[in-house]
């Protein structure tokens, strides 16, 4: 294009030359002032012609009579500008979107038009990314495509997010999809996701999002075929920044963000009842409610509005000095204090966490090479008052250079450092949650550690909970103020990307390309916890974890096309990828802590011989294909491309299996003066692939235990002088791929000259041979075994439109929108009643024939064949013997609603998101009736008429009691705390009265931004000063009792749903200011 | 231009096809575990695995369905209160097969692989212990299918009976080939006896709940359990995960889950109980209950003090001296041999003594019953307040509740462990859900 327009303007320039009578001079400037270099100026009317120079400048003869200049470039509007005088010509051309058109982003990352695009990929640019400030480049694209799927593991600093394209579509195999960074795959693991521990981490939000061009999401089959066995769940190809080829020599972007967090939502506790035990276990009667004891777990005590108003207490003991206050605490002999402590508890925990995020990016260029580089820093500090914190510093470097005329060099490197402090969470005596909501009302946990003086006068460090209110041995569960600041969970990650690569344009429709990646980090993960802390952890822990994942990729690829006719071109990929992964885990730990150092030290050698230990975990994957891609056009609108990949995997070396790929699409309408502007038609069929992991080939012979693991009561055969058992798995030889086909239908709308767009996918996709631990009878010897048997079926759809309300040339106004159906159902699994993919055994997100994939099983009430609660002589009901499914953890439906605004120097932005028609498992809310904190549970009742307990005792009518009246169909019965803390409660065995409905909707981001005009910055030496606020998740709207739905127990993994202990989510305002010069 | 293009396209194929299989080839070989094991750490692990019925959790639900034990927190009250559901039953089911059995039957393979007899008699009576167990638990359990996946994926129930009785012989079988000492073969037991001794006492317990009583007396008798160190018993010391598991799981991982509070064993040996307490003229348990239960807060707990039956470092009986001794009383007194019996129930009373250095158990004689039954009802009341755990589970329902324990609301004991989800999810030949109150055929 550049070449041609050279040539005519060449011809041009020398027709005119003889008649010439007029010079005009000038430059062409784009909107931020920079020079555009080959811009065409057309003298109106004529065939005389130039171009602009390097600098933007330009020079041309205009002969007598000529009234206009057309000047022109491409993706820019094309400006009318009139000839006046003799003096210099300042012209600026405004970008042109329409024209350029929406670009998306190939798997082999190739930028490629949408209207050419065969699949439903979707690009989210870097502005509506960086839009909500979030820290993490998850996070960022929540409710910003369809077919994505994003959910927070919790508020924590730094905490990671599932990432789901489509529906989940394996069992054993990786969760999430492939990241391609500038043409190489890295790692975006997530290690560690359980039931209990800290919150984790995603690999992908190392990454620093203003280094991020954009995200193309690949979601269908066929766009992702060429990557084989690795696509399974789709594609996140993206583009980091580039030094510019043209324009100003250098340029600098810096910004700065300030954000504020802060809870978004709470359980509720109540104030009216003391710790201690009810009535029937207290031995007094229901009028009295219950009785105050100390240490007890329970909040089923006293009316604390009943009480004398002081506390009665011995002095003449034992006694507890409290290190935060210096208070000291006897041994209560009365409780009559009625001080209820939830507000000084709550604050004890949270505070108004802040973020501080500076980068700084500079742009250099020369003739031959260009340069990106950036620098960023990022400091949180979490909503929980404690070691809970998040610092990431990144530096990255995109170098490319021209050796000469047809070599082109390029290597971009970026290293990201991250250290963090983490704290306990989930299922854990340790977890902050756990022990700051079991917390009875009465109770101020405020001095959580000191000194215990013995009655005969000894003293001894200590750590005070409501489980032991004199601290003289460590409490069952943790005091929070203990758990978020004398246990320590410091991380540290040193990551780095290294990916060199060489063009060749052997001819120039022929490019030969040598690309190799390297994505190198190490995680370094240790956990104090002091001796007196709760659980097994009396004596004390210290626990450190390394691990290390290298991933390398090499790709030859050569790129071509070729018009084979006028009507027909050809475009061709063929490569080849070599993958290699090394990964391992070096965990050493020491437990009964000799030494009781106040400084903590992290020494492993402070424990015996047998109460060290050290583990480790390797393994090395690698896998090798062969790849092409060919795109053929024909008569301008009929689009086909074909694509597959063959590929050796590690864990079945000797087979080689292919994965094709077809699209065929074609454009029925493309014309911008239409009512309907554009019509494109799409379908296409892919296969895609999951290869068996590593190791199950064989049975594994382990270092055992015995014991009731499930308790945490077992034997090890460590100290037994080892002990091996065949593994419980049996390994499977015979395994083959999981395969993946789908089948995907389109169309692509523009109306109203482009003002309206709109692209609609149906897909069809069907994972059959899924790889899962079938069932076996124990008494087969084995409990499971490796097997291909599952067959797992999404299909769904996805909408994104967008409307250009008013498209001016200072005020523009547009709303877009995205909708997300999927449809989840595990087809078959044979011979299996359920396979859990995460939880606990009482409730688990699982893997059940005929369910969505993940539901919720668990404990049921016992029916009959009509559905009806089976009840007691007692008018309540039973759990039936076996669990069933419980809930559906998936979203009937998500969607985004958006709208961009702008005016001269304002812009402003708001986007909501939704996610119905699912559920989650409040297990905390269950545990909360069983101790008596939630408030439900908080009542006094009267009863109606004669009532029965639980247990069979009696209430008269018009008694008071604590607890409610329920029918549940045999009459209207007293739920006290012998339901409660049985099968009412969270501890009982009916899990399904826990299910919630997860839906919600929420204020995503809300920004305002203003940028100072240019003629304000003067001669600052300034080019643009932005300034601007966002709002993040400032509104949310779900039914969901206590926590923000938009979380998740096991964090980033394939179990969904669970809600139990979790750290709690976060709202944010941010303030930024962004310049450039 | 055509040839070079075709030229190059070859190249990178054939580049890739022909290095493909080289590149991947020999990496799918697990470097964390073990593909294959020796006779004498299987063995040790079949051995420890004896702490899952002994101890574990098997343990705990049998001590709490006779009320020896209370679930006082959580889902042990639910638990207590017989509302399990078939999951609840999962782990206990697996620790015996496929922790158990079917890791001796990898170390019998191994001891036949060695040329050992020895060894393998001691992977003999291992497995017959594991699967006599599972029959007295569940019922009808499979057995000569077990453990073998390439032939039997769907492995058959059969009659407990049968069960039993090929367990017998697998212990018998064992005893003729082995002349080992407890403590030979492993690394987890303490004990004077020889695996001959112990394989005996094992075979009394199962004839005794099978109530084969003349052949329980023999077996025991043969047992030969002549003093306290006769006892089979997994050491315990107060390294991490070694301890004492009614230790780990009551003061380290659930405290307050398992207590005594209100149980009929505490107010059988409680002085100040009630009119529940036990003692007279010849028995006085406040040094007993002393010993077994820590009064000292909101619940009576069970004594995890260092000088407590239940202390972190306590190592606990897989078959105990007093077990013995009172299975030779019962069967012997059932059997008309009065004399036998109460020099075996005086024996078992002393044991307590040895054991707590006191004097509180004068031995008894003829006169002190009124009738068998007084004699019998004595002696399953000393094995209640002295074995806890699954014999005396099994002793509940065989007696149809002869001592009179309080079960918790239930007129019958409950009869059985429930069959596992994990059996009724994946086996074809699973034998559908029998309910708590279903007797199994021994009892039936």
């Amino acid at each position: 294009m550049k070449r041609l327009s050279l040539v005519i303007a060449f011809v041009c320039f020398a027709c005119g030359l003889a008649l010439a009578q007029q010079t005009v001079t000038g430059t062409v400037l784009d909107a931020r002032g920079e020079p555009l270099i080959g811009a065409s100026l057309l003298v109106e009317g004529t065939t005389s012609g130039t171009v602009t120079d390097i600098d933007g400048n330009f020079s041309i003869a205009v002969p007598a009579g000529a009234e206009n200049l057309v000047v022109s470039y491409t993706g820019f509007t094309t400006n009318v500008v009139p000839i006046q005088g003799s003096a210099p010509l300042n012209i600026v051309l405004e970008e042109n979107a329409a024209q350029l058109g929406e670009v998306v982003v190939t798997a082999l990352g190739i930028e490629r038009r949408r209207d050419e695009d065969l699949s439903s990929a979707t690009l989210i640019e870097t502005d509506v990314l960086q839009r909500s400030g979030e820290t993490g480049v998850i996070q960022g694209l929540a409710g910003k495509s369809s077919g994505i799927n994003i959910t927070r593991n919790s508020g924590d600093p730094g905490a990671g997010a599932y990432i789901q394209i489509r529906g989940q579509n394996t069992i054993l195999g990786d969760a999430s999809p492939l990241i391609i960074l500038d043409g190489v795959p890295i790692s975006n693991s997530s290690v560690g996701n359980s039931t209990a521990g800290v919150v984790q981490q995603s690999r992908l939000n190392d990454i620093n999002p203003q280094d991020i061009e954009s995200v193309t999401v690949l979601k269908g089959a066929s766009a992702a075929a060429i990557y084989g066995t690795s696509a399974a769940n789709g594609v996140l190809v993206i583009r980091t920044k580039r030094g510019r080829t043209a324009g100003k020599r250098y340029s600098i972007s810096a910004g700065i963000t300030y954000g504020l967090d802060e809870v978004n939502r709470e359980y509720e506790k109540q104030g009216m009842f003391g710790q201690g035990l009810p009535d029937i276990y207290a031995g007094v009667p229901y009028s009295e409610f219950g009785a105050w004891a100390p240490n007890n777990s329970l909040s089923w005590g006293d009316l604390i509005a009943d009480r004398s108003g002081t506390d009665q207490v011995n002095t003449g003991g034992a006694f507890f000095t409290g290190d935060q206050t210096g208070t000291v605490y006897y041994p209560i002999t009365e409780k009559g204090d009625q001080t209820v402590y939830n507000e000084s508890n709550r604050d004890q925990v949270f505070r108004t966490g802040n973020t501080v995020d500076m980068n700084i990016g500079v742009n250099y260029r020369t003739d031959n090479s260009n340069t990106f580089f950036s620098v960023s820093r990022l400091d949180q500090q979490g909503i929980i008052d404690g070691q809970s914190d998040y610092s990431r510093t990144t530096v990255r470097i995109n170098q490319d250079f021209n050796l000469i005329d047809n070599l082109n060099i390029r290597v971009n490197t970026s290293y990201s450092g991250i250290s963090s402090d983490r704290v306990q969470s989930g299922s854990n005596l340790n977890g902050l949650y756990l022990g700051y909501l079991r917390t009875s009302p009465d109770f101020d946990n405020t001095d959580y550690s000191g000194v215990y003086t013995a009655a005969n006068g000894l003293e001894r460090p200590g750590h005070r909970g409501y489980r032991r209110y004199l601290g003289d041995a460590r409490p069952t569960y943790n005091n929070p103020g203990w758990t978020i600041n004398v246990q320590q969970n410091p991380n540290e990650v040193d990551r780095f990307l290294v990916a060199p690569e060489i063009n060749w344009n052997i001819l120039p429709n022929l490019t030969a390309t040598v690309r190799y990646g390297l994505d190198y980090y190490t995680d370094e993960r240790r956990t104090v916890f002091p001796i007196n802390s709760a659980g097994d952890y009396g004596q004390g822990g210290l626990f450190r974890d390394e691990i290390t994942e290298k991933t390398q990729n090499l790709f030859f690829i050569l790129n071509g096309s070729s018009d084979i006719t006028d009507k027909f071109n050809l475009g061709y990929t063929f490569g080849y990828n070599l993958y290699d992964n090394e990964y391992q885990r070096l965990s050493g730990s020491a437990q009964n802590l000799l030494y009781n150092s106040p400084n903590q030290e992290f020494i492993l050698e402070n424990a015996t011989a047998p109460n060290q230990d050290t583990e480790q975990f390797l393994s090395r994957n690698r896998k090798n294909g062969v790849f092409g891609v060919l795109n053929a056009e024909l008569f301008d609108n009929l689009l086909l491309e074909l694509s597959g990949r063959a590929e050796r995997t590690a864990t079945i070396p000797d087979e080689i299996f292919f994965f094709p790929s077809i699209s065929l699409g074609y454009k029925v309408l493309d014309d911008n003066t239409k009512p309907v502007s554009f019509l494109k038609l799409r379908a296409s069929y892919g296969e895609v692939g999951i290869e068996p992991g590593l190791y199950q080939n064989r049975n594994r012979y382990i270092a055992s235990t015995a014991g009731s693991e499930g308790w945490g009561d077992y034997l090890d055969g460590a100290n037994y002088g080892g002990t091996f058992s065949r593994s419980s798995i049996q390994g499977n030889p015979d395994l083959t791929i999981e395969r993946v086909n789908e089948i995907e239908v389109g169309a692509d709308f523009r109306f109203l000259r482009n003002r309206l767009g709109l692209n609609v996918t149906y897909y069809d996709r069907k994972t059959q041979d899924g790889i899962l631990e079938l069932e076996a009878p124990p008494s087969s010897g084995f409990e499971t075994v490796f097997a291909n048997a599952a067959e797992i079926s999404n299909r769904g759809v996805e909408i994104d439109a967008y409307y250009n309300i008013v498209s001016k040339d200072d005020i523009n106004w547009r709303v877009f929108t995205n909708f997300t159906s999927n449809e989840n159902t595990v087809e078959a699994l044979p011979g299996v009643s359920r396979y859990i993919l995460n939880g606990f055994t009482s409730t688990s997100s699982a893997v059940v024939e005929g369910a969505p994939f993940g539901a919720l099983y668990g404990g049921v009430f016992l029916r009959d064949d009509n559905g009806s609660l089976v009840l007691d002589e007692n008018g309540f009901p039973t759990n039936a013997p076996t669990q069933d499914v419980i809930g559906d953890p998936n979203p009937d439906w998500r969607g985004g609603l958006g709208t961009e605004f702008s005016y001269k120097g304002f812009s402003a932005s708001v986007l909501f998101e939704t996610a119905q028609g699912m559920d989650m498992w409040n297990g905390t809310i269950g545990v909360l009736r069983y101790f008596g904190i939630d408030p439900y549970t908080a009542n006094i009742a009267t009863a109606p008429t004669d009532l029965k307990t639980y247990l069979g005792s009696d209430i008269p009518a018009g008694s008071q009691f604590r607890g409610n009246v329920v029918d549940f169909g045999g009459g209207p019965v007293a739920e006290t705390a012998e339901w409660y803390l049985d099968n009412g409660g969270g501890f009982g065995s009916v899990d399904e009265q826990f299910i919630e409905d997860g839906s919600w909707t929420r204020l995503r981001e809300a920004t305002l931004a203003y940028t100072l005009p240019n003629d304000f910055l003067g001669n600052s030496g300034l080019d643009n000063v932005t300034i601007g606020i966002t709002g993040r998740n400032l509104v949310l709207w779900t039914d969901f009792t206590g926590a923000d739905p938009d979380t998740n127990l096991t964090g980033a993994s394939k179990g969904r749903g669970l809600h139990y202990f979790t750290n709690p989510g976060t709202r944010s305002v941010l303030f930024n200011l962004k310049f450039g010069f | 231009m055509k040839p070079m293009r075709f030229l190059g396209l070859a190249t990178v194929v054939s580049l890739g096809l022909a290095s493909c299989q080289s590149f991947v080839e020999d990496i799918n070989i697990d470097p964390n575990n073990f593909t294959d094991i020796s006779n004498s750490l299987i063995t040790n692990h079949a051995v420890l695995n004896l702490a899952t019925i002994s101890e574990a959790e098997t343990a705990r639900i049998a001590g709490m369905w006779t009320d020896q034990f209370t679930g006082s927190d959580r889902q042990y009250i639910t638990q207590d209160n017989y509302g399990v559901g078939d999951s609840d039953f999962d782990a206990i089911w697996g620790d015996i097969y496929r922790g158990g059995l079917t890791q001796a039957q990898i170390a019998a393979d191994k001891a036949r692989e060695l040329g050992s007899e020895s060894l393998l008699g001691v992977a003999e009576i291992l497995q017959g212990h594991y699967a006599a167990e599972a029959a007295l638990l569940f019922g009808d359990v499979p057995f000569t299918q077990a453990n073998k996946a390439a032939e039997f994926a769907d492995p058959v129930y059969e009659p407990q009976r049968d069960v039993l009785m090929a367990a017998i012989a697998l212990i018998e079988g064992g005893i003729a080939k082995t002349d080992l000492k407890v403590t030979d073969a492993n690394s987890v037991l303490s004990s004077s006896s020889t695996w001959d001794q112990f394989g005996n006492a094992l075979i009394a317990r199962y004839k005794l709940a099978m109530r084969d009583y003349a052949g329980a007396l023999a077996a025991a008798q043969a047992a030969n359990f002549s003093s306290a160190s006769n006892s089979v018993d997994i050491i315990h010391s107060t390294t991490n995960f070694a301890e004492n598991s009614y230790y780990q799981f009551e003061a380290e991982q659930r405290t307050d889950y398992l207590t005594f509070d209100n149980s009929y064993l505490i107010n059988l040996i409680a002085p100040d109980s009630t009119d529940t307490y036990r003692g007279d003229d010849k028995t006085d348990d406040s040094n007993r209950v002393a010993y077994y239960a820590d009064n000292s807060s909101d619940f009576i707990r069970l004594n995890t003090n260092p000088n407590g039956l239940f202390a972190a470092a306590q190592n606990w009986p897989v078959i105990g001296y007093p077990e013995v001794q009172l299975i030779i009383a019962e069967s012997a007194a059932r059997t008309g041999d009065t004399d036998t019996a109460i020099e075996a129930l005086n024996n078992a009373r002393n044991y307590w003594d040895g054991v707590m250095g006191t004097d509180d158990y004068q031995d008894y004689d003829e006169d002190d019953f009124g009738d068998d039954d007084s004699l019998l009802k004595t002696i399953l009341t000393e094995k209640f307040v002295s074995v806890f755990g699954v014999p005396t589970f099994y002793d509940i329902v065989r007696t149809n509740n002869l001592i009179g324990t309080d079960l918790d609301g239930r007129t019958t004991p409950a009869q059985r462990f429930l069959y596992p989800s994990t059996e009724r999810s994946s086996n074809a030949n699973y034998p559908g859900l029998k309910e708590l109150d279903t007797p199994t055929p021994i009892n039936g």
